[in-house]
């Protein structure tokens, strides 16, 4: 049985369809990702199957149990970390993870958990003198308190210095040992690159593809992106003439191009630039990401 | 019960830390009775305000008033006027005790018909000194002022009459109680202030901390934990309630051990009233945390809640002292039902029966309060 089943699930905010019909299964222990631009109604689905919200239709079912129905019996079997969550400032790490643990009927024990989240030496800090990072690696003990069979994590890392993300990757890394389904929602392509089995990317309250991030990078998108400075300027639509090119943009002199067959691309881009008298440099090639694959699909990048 | 103890205990620590708070409800009410209370209480040089009365006429009689009279002139000391610490007026004896009863006398000294008799007879004559005995200090005080002043007079006129260096007593006082209803401004402003400082932390603190958590989103997380919203939100009260409570008692201290608060009531009723009070006025802080949008508008609003009710209320001065139409405003206010149920109840005695208009004052009060709560509750 999946973990998490959502059918047609729909909600406006006025005229806004913040989420517009999304249908998705989440299986048992997977690391889950939704992947999308602000405001493309990840946090509001995510929401809705944590029973934050209500749908205006639509069917949630988590581990089984109607979300709708009996909201309460999910609260004890779920972990919640919200988005903007700020908890009492004015208590100390060790107190605010005993506290949440008295609300369920079984906990994990505190040191433990004190130390997957690497903050032994913070348990008896307040809350309030926390770093960014730190305050995130709590919200995530938090949501582990109860040793839920179904995490929710919304926003994980947003906000954090890479060595901070890195921190809170190893962590969800170590859930993915201990038979837990996570989700998480994120606006950053290579943590759901990184972290997720599968990936559903929304825009617009939709989900408008699925599929694991190797999947969606063949389906979607050539493997290779090329990118590159001309120096001097010419016309762009001679860069997309260049043998194999299937799609790209520039920024300037800066180009950012995919292909399938990035050899012939890059024979084809010497000789163009040959014969156009101008120089390419700064030429560098990488696999294509999660990024290209909503760039292709929307016609827009992910972070604006 | 478990998660509404654990929540109860962060929730109490949580408010000791917070340093500013503890200003506002301990520091500050304290701070504001001790200024009160030396400005307007005046206890700090006691004047004694008697009325004489002289139901004999006699020659002697007369004497002695007229040597109360002059006790009473200012005197000239080194250049300086100096007021004596006596007042004397004269009056007949009706007039003079409902002064005596309405607070304007400390004590009332009657010379009874036949006092001239008696001493011409060879004995004692009677005079009698009235006090309130609300105020036990001032009465004993008035008391033996008294006494004293009479034994010196009744030895300088028996010394001027007869010569003699040792005279018999020749005046015998009776002393007598009247129960007055009215008190010190002390006892009319400590009730008063206990009353705001419930008020404050009720309505302030309350509408405030909700507000904030629902501003950080601490309502949403939980909302997502299976705590449920009574639950956590009485845990929040309960914290108040047991500060109330500690702040009714730290405040009393201080007007006791200050001013000398005549405390006159029954501890547990006042526990029921403060409890009252603080219930209500938690409803009230409830409320407009669920109507404001931000922690920001809802402190803004309870201010401007509390400061009004905080000065036409009767907290500071009577309602009787503000012009009738004012007063009808204040009797509006649920502070002023609850400063007069604490008054009533802690310095003049009465039961909680007594004071049941006020008690059905704030908890309908409370309950229009806390329905409209929830009604306008939200989670974000």
């Amino acid at each position: 049985m999946p973990a998490v089943i959502i059918k047609d699930l729909r909600k406006s905010y006025g005229d806004l369809k913040a989420v517009d019909g999304v249908s998705l299964e989440i299986e048992e222990k997977e690391i889950f990702g939704i992947l999308g631009p602000n405001g493309a109604g990840k946090t509001t689905t995510m929401e809705m199957a944590e029973t934050l919200r209500e749908p205006d239709s639509g069917e949630i079912f988590v581990d089984g149990i109607d979300v709708l129905k009996d909201p309460g019996a999910v609260k004890e079997i779920i972990g919640v970390q919200l988005q903007t969550t700020v908890f009492f400032d004015n208590l100390k790490v060790r107190e605010a993870m005993s506290l949440f643990s008295s609300f369920y009927p079984r906990t994990l024990d505190l040191d433990y958990l004190i130390d997957l989240v690497d903050l032994k030496e913070k348990a008896e800090t307040m809350v309030s003198d926390l770093s960014g990072g730190q305050h995130k690696r709590l919200s995530i003990a938090l949501a582990l308190i109860n040793d839920p069979r179904i995490v929710f994590l919304d926003e994980p890392t947003t906000g954090l210095d890479p060595q901070a993300r890195r921190r809170v990757w190893e962590i969800i890394e170590q859930l993915r040992g201990k038979d837990k389904t996570v989700v998480i929602t994120t606006h950053y392509i290579e943590e759901a690159e990184y972290l997720c089995d599968r990936v559903a990317i929304m825009d617009h309250g939709k989900i408008i593809a699925l599929g694991t991030p190797d999947e969606l990078i063949d389906e979607y998108v050539s493997k290779s992106v090329i990118s590159f400075r001309i120096n001097p300027e010419v016309d762009d639509d001679v860069v997309w003439k260049v043998t194999g090119v299937e799609s790209g943009h520039s920024h300037g002199q800066e180009y950012e191009l995919t292909t399938a067959t990035p050899q012939e691309t890059l024979i084809g881009l010497f000789a163009m630039a040959h014969e156009q008298g101008v120089k390419a440099d700064e030429i560098n090639m990488k696999r294509a990401t999660l990024e290209d694959v909503f760039l292709k699909i929307t016609g827009r990048k992910i972070k604006v | 019960m478990k998660k509404f103890y654990r929540m109860f205990v962060c929730d109490f620590k949580m408010t000791l830390r917070e340093k500013e708070a503890l200003f506002w409800m301990f520091a500050f009410p304290i701070l504001m009775m001790l200024i009160l209370g030396f400005v307007f209480g005046g206890s700090g040089s006691l004047v004694l305000e008697v009325g004489v009365v002289d139901q004999d006429g006699s020659f002697i009689s007369k004497q002695v008033v007229k040597a109360f009279e002059s006790i009473a002139e200012p005197t000239e000391e080194a250049g300086e006027t100096k007021d004596a610490p006596l007042k004397v007026t004269t009056g007949d004896e009706k007039e003079e005790l409902d002064e005596l009863e309405d607070g304007k006398r400390n004590g009332v000294l009657v010379i009874g018909k036949g006092f001239a008799d008696s001493i011409m007879a060879g004995r004692e004559g009677v005079v009698t000194v009235y006090v309130d005995q609300s105020d036990v200090t001032t009465a004993e005080i008035t008391k033996q002022t008294l006494t004293g002043m009479l034994s010196e007079i009744s030895r300088e006129m028996a010394k001027n009459a007869t010569g003699a260096q040792e005279v018999p007593e020749m005046i015998k006082v009776e002393e007598k109680q009247v129960t007055g209803d009215d008190f010190d401004y002390i006892d009319f402003m400590v009730p008063g202030i206990l009353a705001m400082t419930i008020m404050f932390a009720g309505l302030m603190g309350y509408a405030q901390e909700i507000a904030t958590y629902r501003e950080k989103g601490i309502l949403r997380r939980i909302k997502v934990s299976p705590i449920s919203l009574p639950t956590f939100l009485a845990s929040g009260m309960t914290t108040v309630l047991i500060l109330a409570l500690v702040q009714s008692v730290l405040l009393l201290l201080v007007g006791v051990l200050a001013f000398g608060v005549n405390i006159g009531g029954n501890y547990f009723y006042m526990a029921i009233i403060v409890l009252i009070g603080a219930v209500s006025f938690l409803a009230l802080g409830f409320m407009i945390s669920s109507l404001a949008g931000t922690a920001k508008s809802a402190t803004l609003a309870a201010t401007a809640v509390a400061m009004p009710m905080m000065f036409l209320a009767g907290i500071f001065f009577s309602v009787d002292m503000i012009p009738k139409w004012l007063a009808v405003i204040a009797q509006c206010l649920p502070l002023y039902y609850f400063a007069d149920a604490l008054r009533e109840v802690m310095i003049h005695g009465a039961s909680l029966a007594a004071v049941w208009l006020d008690i059905v004052v704030m908890v309908a009060f409370g309950i229009v309060c806390f329905i409209i709560s929830v009604k306008f509750f939200r989670w974000e």
